[in-house]
């Protein structure tokens, strides 16, 4: 597979060693506008973490956000952006999940860096992070009962769901 | 573009330049030469004005009110600067997708030149008032400390990360515009603690300065915006005097770029406060289908929460000051 893409050495090298520790948790592994997506099993998640963060010096994790694909199986994706800073690689790994209850292990554990990410993929897609040390909102107030960046969302915001000052001078 | 300017307004250019190359990314479209470096200068000038904010307000949170007016005073040299490149003061929105506004004028050049020249000068008196002053040197040694393990691990960036000795750098570790063609050192200090982060901000600087003096010299000559009206807006004088201009400067409004269907990319620059990376995804039209913005005063206020514990309440103001975050940006 890795023989169609254009990949640095340092990606050549971390795609190989991938492919070869978890032959059947890579789903595929492309490449747009010159940067590399890995896309694995959910499940696995954590594993492939610790295995970049301890083997293949992916130590940095510089982002976390979430994407809504807007498709009937496996709606919304959350993607990492991670450094090797030995090699000067960036790497994204992505994992989908339902719409139904979605729900993906939290990147916390092995990135700290991962926490106020993950609070801000929750606070606007709505997935569950599982075993986060602090699962909250991060931008929106904690009684807010939507999620704004998914895209059934209207983009005018939903009358009433926030409170916002008045905006007319009391009139007693 | 205008509304990037407001994200991190202290260094509204680097947000301009950031946005346009993620775009120029996913899109394929190529930039000329001089306004890569004509870029670049505007980076290295926010930079210089981001870090002089920080500096006032930080020197100002430890004690010393006057020395806010006298970094302001060279900022306002920058706003004027800005104002001749690009018509504005503070929002820029200088850069353009496929190249920048417009050419620098000799007037902005010569204001450029003449900054460069005497800011070295100022800053070699601010050293001279702060480093052998004992109440800047004891209210910040040694306070919030980060140590190069803890800011690699919370993810800390920019002069956070490279204070606590880490030398990264996005403008090294994947040279964008013309970055690989300047010579410059990335500072780097090894305590982590307050005092660190001053010394490396004052550095970078001093070698933004060495940068813009670099690009002046190499400055080529040549358009300042691509010619393919498919990528990039036509020039205002062909929307004025042709047909084709106009229809191409209405659709270019109307329909936008188009990166083909599916595309994804990051791309990520070294703004003053650290790496600011837009990533789009594309579905083939003129609006993206998804845009995420990686701003790095949203990753360096989570390094608070850690350096913050055990520290004392009165040293709490000066450490925010020297984490040095922009609120509008960590929104987004």
């Amino acid at each position: 597979m890795s023989n169609e893409l254009n990949l640095s050495e340092g990606l050549q090298k971390t795609v190989k060693n991938l492919t070869e520790t978890f032959p059947d948790k890579i789903i595929e592994v492309y490449q747009s506008s010159g940067d590399t997506f890995v896309r694995i099993e959910a499940d696995s998640l954590i594993e492939i973490c610790n295995h970049l963060k301890s083997e293949l010096h992916f130590i940095y994790l510089s982002d976390v956000f979430g994407i809504d694909r807007y498709t009937s199986d496996e709606r919304f994706e959350v993607v990492y952006n991670l450094l090797n800073l030995r090699d000067r690689v960036r790497l994204f790994l992505k994992v989908r999940c339902d719409e139904e209850n979605p729900e993906v292990d939290s990147a916390t554990p092995v990135w700290k860096a991962a926490s106020w990410n993950e609070r801000e993929v929750y606070d606007m897609f709505g997935i569950q992070f599982r075993n986060h040390p602090d699962h909250r909102r991060i931008f929106m107030p904690e009684d807010f009962e939507y999620y704004p960046l998914r895209k059934e969302f209207p983009l005018l915001g939903i009358p009433g769901s926030i409170e916002l000052p008045s905006t007319t001078p009391e009139t007693d | 573009m205008p509304y990037t300017d407001l994200m991190d307004y202290l260094s509204p250019y680097s947000n301009n330049v950031a946005l346009c190359t993620a775009v120029e990314k996913i899109a394929n479209v190529e930039v000329p030469e001089r306004a890569h470096y004509i870029r670049m200068i505007g980076c290295e000038l926010s930079r210089i004005s981001s870090h002089l904010l920080w500096l006032g307000t930080m020197v100002m949170d430890a004690g010393a009110i006057s020395f806010f007016i006298w970094t302001f005073k060279e900022r306002e040299k920058i706003y004027d600067i800005m104002d001749r490149i690009g018509g504005h003061r503070f929002t820029i929105s200088h850069a353009r997708i496929g190249g920048v506004a417009n050419d620098l004028t000799d007037e902005a050049m010569g204001s450029i030149k003449e900054f460069v020249e005497m800011f070295p000068k100022e800053l070699k008196d601010y050293h001279k008032l702060l480093d052998r002053n004992r109440i800047f040197f004891d209210r910040n040694e040694a306070v919030g400390v980060l140590k190069t393990e803890d800011a690699l691990q919370i993810g800390a960036t920019g002069p956070m990360l490279r204070g606590s000795g880490f030398a990264l750098d996005v403008r090294k570790f994947s040279p964008y515009a013309r970055y690989n063609e300047v010579e410059f050192e990335v500072p780097t200090r090894l305590e982590g603690d307050n005092l660190a982060r001053y010394y490396v901000r004052m550095e970078e600087m001093s070698e933004s300065i060495r940068i813009i003096k670099q690009c002046i010299d190499k400055l080529p000559k040549g358009p300042v915006r691509t010619d393919n009206a498919k990528q990039a807006y036509p020039s205002k004088d062909e929307v004025y005097y042709s047909m084709e201009g106009m229809i191409h400067d209405f659709m270019m409004t109307d329909t936008g770029i188009c990166p083909p269907e599916g595309a994804e990319c990051y791309h990520a620059v070294e703004s003053p406060k650290g790496e600011l990376g837009y990533y789009i995804q594309s579905d083939g039209t003129g609006h993206p289908w998804r845009l995420k913005i990686n701003a790095p005063s949203f990753t360096n206020l989570q390094v608070l929460e850690d350096i913050l514990d055990g520290e004392m309440v009165a040293d709490t103001v000066v450490i925010i000051g020297g984490v040095d975050p922009v609120l509008g940006e960590a929104d987004k």
